[in-house]
């Protein structure tokens, strides 16, 4: 079934373009789906440009930096793109993120608020910046929002996305040179995912 | 049991020449070079560097057990 997708990414330091390029990655993949997708890239993810835009999403998906209470904008956190102030927006909406530490308290915020579900990180999203490694860990942070846009379930989707890091995890130890610290973070990373949803967050 | 803390410094060390002084390794919105990401890992002391790596071990032995 077509779903509206608001699809966020800022993009203004090292870690926010490598990010960029996971939402790139994603940006492909939905290439082939008939969603419909509204995209705020770099100067366009602003906080009143995702306040005009998420009203008509179904789904809300964003690839930055986060912290415990916000998701950042195109300018950081000043002001952000999301906080407890304005996530209210996201009710009955689902919540797909690889921000680091949103899944700590925003990610509740937004439950409690009516939020249909949140996908994201209780920890810090952890990675590399090797050229050749890099986009393993965005290729774990996308893959549950994926599955869910190619009609999978949320709990399908954890679940497949749960197995995929694990898959990684196992099969990243053989790339020469760069194989364990890949697992180790990819291991760090998986201990932090958190799905939440109606049903609740503990 | 392996000495994972060891393997890893050993890895990392052998890119020195290449990403010694680069932004490395992204913890949130900090980044911190292959060097210090080394000296961390090295410090006796707690520091955040090393408990992301020694947790991610843990988990890492979990899977490998599974």
């Amino acid at each position: 079934m077509s779903k509206n997708i608001l699809m966020v990414a800022p993009s203004f330091d090292t870690a926010s373009k490598i990010s960029f390029e996971w939402y790139k990655l994603a940006r492909r993949a939905l290439s082939k789906t008939d969603h419909k997708i509204t995209v705020l890239e770099k100067e366009k993810a602003t906080r009143e440009n995702f306040e005009k835009e998420i009203k008509n999403a179904d789904i809300f998906a964003f690839w930055d930096h986060g912290n415990v209470d916000i998701l950042a904008s195109q300018k950081g956190r000043d002001p952000s793109l999301v906080d407890k102030e304005n996530d209210h927006l996201l009710k009955d909406k689902e919540v797909w993120t690889m921000a680091c530490l949103a899944g700590k308290e925003l990610g509740k915020d937004i439950i409690d608020k009516g939020g249909n579900s949140f996908q994201g990180y209780k920890m810090s999203f952890v990675f590399i910046n090797a050229p050749i490694v890099k986009n393993i860990f965005g290729v774990c942070a996308n893959e549950g929002f994926l599955n869910r846009m190619n009609g999978k379930s949320i709990v399908e989707s954890e679940l497949n996305q749960r197995n995929k890091f694990k898959k990684l995890i196992i099969s990243s130890l053989l790339i020469p040179g760069y194989g364990l610290q890949i697992a180790i973070l990819l291991a760090y990373d998986l201990l932090g995912l958190v799905y939440y949803t109606k049903d609740g967050y503990e | 049991m392996r000495d994972y803390l060891k393997e890893i410094l050993e890895e990392l060390e052998d890119l020195v020449p290449e990403f010694g002084n680069k932004p490395y390794l992204f913890v949130n919105d900090e980044s911190y070079t292959l060097k210090q990401v080394i000296k961390n890992l090295k410090d006796e002391g707690k520091n955040e560097i090393k408990d992301i790596f020694l947790k991610g071990i843990n988990i890492l032995r979990g899977i490998i057990d599974e």
